[in-house]
């Protein structure tokens, strides 16, 4: 064991301030809350394929969200969704995975996992901080699934919950309770994030081992880095918008609310507000939250890619750039959300030109990522295939995105499915693709396992066809001009036509959730019995897999290693191997210390030698 | 100094059977193979299974579209019963819709397909468990280990995976490319759809171009073992001409679209001033609220009147109409929309309740509609409806007008045709209308056949 | 690529900890320029009332920055390890920290006699949300004097925590410098 101290049960496993432990926990909460998440769009895609799809299966758990009709002819009574849980449910789809799934999932499991780890710190500057950053989180969700099951339901105003609907629990009956405990659980998750982030940017500036200066930390530790520091300056603008929204609420205040009329309880006494006002406000953390899901998962590939490429990430420097230039531009273009909301169209000329600008740090990404793997020698190991994945679908959605920041085309488009189509891809996809890449490139740290990797190249193949055969066609409907979060799409010409591709894309959906459960189950599996890993499986460069298979608390036995170059030196020439960790000094390369004799690479087809030699380690 | 670490003892790649373990028994053999047999067994009866299952789904499908029919059919003929709110020859009905007004459960005769497809899809997971659960027998029979070149399958699955997606692409631009309109029905509309055939040009261009290297380079430079990859860890020059590159392409659809946005938007330069029935003799203001529309015209003195949301009442003043304002009293208040062709009409937008929007997919016109605020759009519609409908080749043709932005249960149900008639048939229209004030304050609600 | 010199493993001359309530004052801040654009927003669009600010709130200004005073001294003396004088000196700052509440309390209760209350005008609403969310902060940071002062009958105690505190509260004076301020004068 690397440590001497003794634990309890409950401070090892339960109230740890173990970071390695805290980011198996956000992870296990994380992928809880995407079944959850994908479960609900299920849900909601069977009433899109087949208009008033009978739910009385559904009637014990979740009778709240259905309504009856009685068909006189045949006395039947069956049970349809009724349009405004339609409403909740997709409101919770998008809250659940972009919050809790995407940004603490994501953010938490690998940030958490992979600071200390890889720039060499025994753990977090605050552990007790860190703690308590994932049991908020924990009660925040427990919070957000509460307000599934009550009688008025769930938050239904959309993820982006605008008022007047959001505020007005007689405008739809989510914007009650519902509403109430979902400001709540984001109140409780802001602070968990901010817990978080705080401790992310600390441990990176103040706790780098020897050697290691910024400009030799690898893509992750910057990207997380960045992503700690645009999640501290944005989520406190959100919780000030939902503060004033709670006042709003429950409190008798009109800051987003001015002269409402309601079918149901007439005039309000509400003056002075403005809903645009939130949107301002909502917008502000809104977009840098995307680039919060976004840059982690950018990172994340970056590493990968060049691991298992055996090459260096090309233009190391440029990337490190663009990295910046994104989190500094995405402060300033929160106002492509609002294009269409009447504000002053000079406004808008701005908001367009700085969107435009921000696709091109994001263009630079991807063709370094291409150029990475130019002249490469490319192992598909689980992680790799859903890096190249993600690589993909970011040129894809990121494409659309232009089109989209383009203030005259979004006028036809807001709101419509060519938006749904535009951010599940480049956003929804990509994100998740380096959240799976991502745990099955770690997956031997945090576990001391191997996954199966079969079952991860099955995973792989149908859930990137399934993304694209979900999302590609939506584009279309897009265009045609069908609007997003409808309940059906019969009551419109223009929206006719798409009433069978509707039943295709639910198919297509159905096999994408389908194909998360090969991976639930080869996570489960490999946790429980896998094969047991190595401590450097991937023959990879970074700190991290200098430790022992299962690092105790402390991470290292003995002293920290120094680091002595860059992350990507891989195929160097004049170097023997096709790898040169960082934490190897000049002085064991001289003395030709062979840093991979007892590495054996499950991805070669030989059988490796076995060794169970000591192994030196320079203090 | 020197540290001492525990090792793993590993032997080789250990395999793991995972639909049961496997223990060393002199008689291995023979106990494999008998449950080699079992497994392939159970697959054929999975497959056969599943074939029933598919087959039964797609009859119940059948028998499911043949009832739709039917339950249409009593649609449409109670439909004809009930009161026509918007006056138009409706062909699309909301059940919803119909529920609420004829206070009637809607006959759902469709049972569900989500037991099958559940079902379905655990059978073909099964089957491909099963598949491994096999191969992975057989191999442990046999003393083989995995020696399938995974590296190989996936590299050429890429190359695959490509061919699939370019002829899905190709596909779906031409099966669903149909439906796209790119032939707005309004002025602004068309610079719209040029702007959006060239970004989709250009956007369309860097797709085929990245995908193709990406998997292409994923499939050329897979593991080779006598290759070793180049260290090659960045290039500035490369870097920069891909910085400026994009930049340029950006900043040309930047003033592009600069251009197209301002000469959309322009109105706004005449902000604050007074909307004179001289300089903007079309004007409507739309009035969104849960869940339809109201529409104003401005009558006679060819100005739209004060509006108080205090006075709203939907019985007699849905649009709440400031009727103290002289300008206010010739006002028409209408639940239909009607436009008058190659004229610039003005649409202000109002909402009564929550956020809604005004979004015409036809003439590629999108505004929010904000609670007591106004907000504006200029529409200069290229055809009449009956031109249209020759064009589309389709005499039931309507220009629609839909709700964009989620405003409660019924937001997917808020339909409003829109009628664009000649100037002469327009203004005859317009003129023929009865001002809403009665004289005492009251909206005239003859005009006004369903009020919510 | 290679290091011949090897670097020390703080990059900052202060802890890790305390660079940490660095950050989180970052945070804050971010909470109080969301709130203070929404009123300068709110306040171009009209219908404003402009409302002085009660005496207790310039009372609860003097004392706060007081006790940023008494709260610097305390940090000096902790250097000079002087444990006496310094838990004088932090118990005078948890009074002060007292006192501004009470007078936030007082100045609230003097508004609403005067007919301002937080549902009515925006601009009512805005001064009570934010020197209500001012006091918030401000009353975590009396719970963690509250925790320093305990701390300090340890005989050995630990600067570092102190100086933490210290920063939080200086920034939540200075913080209610600004806001009383730019709430006045607007």
């Amino acid at each position: 064991m690397a440590h001497e101290h003794h634990e309890s049960f409950i401070s090892k496993y339960i109230f740890s301030q173990d970071h390695k432990m805290i980011a198996r926990q956000y992870l296990i909460t994380g992928i809880f809350m995407g079944f959850v998440g994908g479960f609900l769009s299920i849900f909601f895609r069977l009433q899109l394929g087949w208009d008033g799809i009978d739910f009385t299966w559904l009637n014990g758990l979740f009778g709240n969200y259905l309504s009856s009709n009685f068909n006189e002819a045949t006395g039947d009574v069956s049970y349809v969704l009724a349009p405004d849980k339609y409403l909740a449910l997709v409101t919770m789809h998008g809250t659940i995975l972009v919050f809790f799934v995407l940004t603490a999932g994501l953010s938490g499991t690998f940030s958490n996992l992979l600071i200390p780890l890889q720039i060499g710190a025994r753990d977090m500057a605050s552990p007790f901080l860190n703690m308590l950053s994932y049991w908020f989180f924990f009660l925040s969700t427990v919070i957000m699934l509460v307000s599934l099951f009550i009688e008025t339901g769930p938050a239904s105003a959309g993820w982006t919950i605008y008022p007047p609907l959001s505020a007005l629990p007689k405008a739809i009956p989510g914007s009650g309770l519902g509403m109430t405990l979902w400001l709540a659980s984001m109140a409780i998750f802001i602070a968990s994030s901010l817990m978080g982030a705080l401790n992310y940017i600390s441990t990176v500036l103040n706790m780098r081992t020897k050697g290691l200066s910024m400009k030799k930390l690898p893509l992750t530790i910057w990207a997380f880095f960045l992503t700690a520091i645009l999640g501290t300056l944005s989520f406190p603008v959100l919780f000030s918008a939902a503060l004033l929204l709670i006042f709003d609420r429950s409190f008798g205040t009109s800051f987003y609310l001015d002269g409402i009329y309601l079918a149901d309880g007439g005039v309000l006494d509400k003056t002075g507000g403005s809903p645009i006002l939130f949107q301002h406000l909502f917008w502000f953390l809104g977009h840098p939250e995307v680039y919060i899901i976004l840059m982690p998962a950018l990172g994340i590939t970056s590493e990968v890619i060049s691991t298992n490429a055996r090459k260096p990430i090309f233009g190391y420097k440029a990337m490190v750039i663009s990295l910046l230039g994104i989190s500094v531009l995405s402060f300033i273009v929160w106002g492509h959300h609002m294009f269409v909301t009447g504000m002053n169209p000079f406004l808008g000329s701005i908001f367009m030109i700085v969107t435009l600008i921000i696709a091109v740090p994001s263009a630079i990404k991807t063709f370094n990522y291409l150029a990475t793997l130019w002249k490469g020698n490319i192992h598909f190991t689980n992680g790799m295939m859903f890096a190249i994945g993600l690589v993909s679908l970011f040129i894809s959605g990121g494409l659309t995105g232009i089109w989209l920041g383009n203030a005259a085309i979004d006028i036809p488009l807001h709101n419509t499915y060519f938006v749904v189509a535009h951010f599940h891809i480049v956003m929804g996809a990509s994100a998740i693709f380096g959240m799976f890449s991502g745990v099955y490139h770690w997956f031997p740290k945090m576990f001391g396992r191997m996954m199966d990797k079969k079952l991860g190249y099955i995973h792989f193949w149908l859930t990137f066809i399934s993304v694209y055969l979900v999302f590609f066609p939506m584009h279309f409907i897009g265009l045609a001009g069908v609007p997003r979060r409808y309940y059906a799409f019969t009551n419109f010409d223009f929206a006719d036509d798409f009433l069978d591709l509707n039943k295709f894309i639910t198919y297509a959906a159905i096999l994408g959730f389908a194909a998360q459960f090969v991976f639930l189950y080869n996570f489960i599996k490999s946790a429980i019995s896998g094969e047991k890993a190595v401590k450097n499986p991937w023959r990879a460069n970074t700190l991290e897999w200098s430790t022992e298979v299962n690092p105790g608390h402390g991470n290292w036995v003995g002293a920290i290693p120094s680091v002595y170059r860059g992350p990507h030196e891989y195929s160097k020439p004049g170097v023997d191997r096709d790898f040169l960790p960082q934490w190897i000094s000049e002085e064991d390369l001289n003395q030709a210390v062979d840093y991979d004799s007892e590495d054996h690479d499950p991805i070669k087809r030989d059988v490796p030698s076995t060794t169970q030699n000591e192994e030196s380690v320079t203090e | 100094m020197k540290q001492h670490f525990i090792h793993n003892n590993q032997n080789g790649i250990d395999l793991h059977c995972f639909l049961g373990g496997m223990h060393k028994h002199a008689s291995k053999n023979h106990f494999m193979k008998k449950s080699i047999l079992l497994r392939i067994f159970s697959l054929f009866l999975t497959v056969f299974l599943l074939s029933n299952l598919a087959l039964a789904s797609t009859e119940h499908a059948v028998k499911e579209e043949n009832s739709d029919q039917q339950s249409e059919q009593i649609q449409s003929e109670n439909w004809a019963k009930a009161p026509n709110p918007q006056n138009l020859e409706e062909k699309k009905i909301s059940r919803y819709a119909i529920n609420k007004q004829l206070e009637q459960g809607q006959a759902n005769s469709s049972q569900s397909l989500t037991g099958y497809i559940v079902i379905i899809a655990i059978l073909v997971l099964l089957i491909f468990g099963g598949i491994g659960a096999v191969m992975k027998d057989v191999q442990k029979m046999t003393g083989q280990k995995d020696t399938t070149n995974y590296n190989k399958i996936n590299g050429g699955l890429m190359l695959g995976f490509l061919v699939l997606m370019l002829v899905g692409v190709f596909y779906e631009i031409v099966i669903h490319g149909k439906y796209v309109r790119l032939d707005s029905s309004s002025e602004h509309g068309q610079a719209i759809d040029n702007m959006l055939i060239v970004t989709l040009l250009i956007t369309g261009f860097v797709f085929l171009i990245t995908q193709i290297v990406l998997f292409i380079f994923a499939y050329k430079y897979q593991y080779n073992e006598k290759r070793k990859a180049l260290y090659y860890p960045e290039n500035d020059k490369l870097e920069i001409l891909w910085t400026v590159v994009p930049a340029i392409v950006l900043t040309a659809l930047v003033l592009f679209g600069f251009r197209t946005w301002n000469n959309t938007m322009i109105y706004h330069e005449n902000r604050g001033k007074d909307y004179t029935a001289e300089a903007y003799p079309y004007q409507v203001e739309l009035f969104a609220y849960q869940f339809g529309w109201n529409f104003r015209y401005p009558g006679p003195d060819g100005i739209l009147g004060k509006y108080d949301y205090r006075l709203i009442d939907p019985a007699t003043n849905p649009m709440g109409i400031d009727f103290s304002d002289p300008a206010s009293k010739d006002d028409i208040v209408t639940r239909d929309l009607k436009m008058p062709k190659m004229e610039l009409s003005r649409f202000v937008m109002r909402s009564r309740d929550v956020l809604h929007a005004a979004h015409f997919p036809d003439f590629n016109a999108q505004i929010y509609c904000i609670p007591n605020t106004q907000t504006e759009f200029h529409i200069k519609p290229l055809y009449t409806t009956t031109e249209k409908r020759a064009m589309e080749n389709n005499a039931d043709y309507n220009f629609e007008l839909a709700c964009n932005q989620i405003c409660g249960a019924s937001h997917f149900n808020m339909r409003q045709t829109v009628e664009v008639l000649d100037v002469d048939e327009f203004n005859k229209w317009a003129s023929s209308q009865k001002a809403a004030f009665n004289g005492t304050e009251e909206v005239d609600d003859t005009q006004l056949s369903m009020t919510e | 690529m290679q290091s011949a010199t090897v670097k020390n493993n703080t990059n900052f001359k202060i802890p890790a900890k305390q660079f940490t309530v660095w950050v989180f004052m970052v945070s804050v801040v971010m909470l109080f320029a969301g709130l203070t654009s929404a009123y300068i927003v709110r306040k171009a669009e009209g219908n404003w009332m402009t409302i002085t600010m009660p005496s207790q709130f310039q009372a609860s200004l003097v004392v706060v920055l007081l006790s940023t005073v008494t709260m610097g001294f305390a940090q000096y003396f902790a250097k000079l390890q002087k444990r006496g004088i310094v838990q004088i000196l932090t118990a005078l700052t948890l009074v002060g920290g007292l006192a501004f509440t009470a007078l936030q309390l007082l100045g609230w209760e003097y508004l609403t006699q005067n007919g301002i209350y937080l549902v009515g005008n925006a601009s009512a609403g805005f001064l009570y949300v934010i020197s209500g969310l001012h006091l918030l902060h401000l009353l975590g940071g009396i719970v963690v004097l509250l925790v320093v002062m305990v701390q300090l009958f340890d005989k050995n105690f630990n600067n570092s925590k102190l100086n933490s505190a210290a920063i939080y509260w200086h920034f939540v004076g200075i913080l209610w410098l600004y806001l009383y301020l730019f709430l006045q004068n607007v």
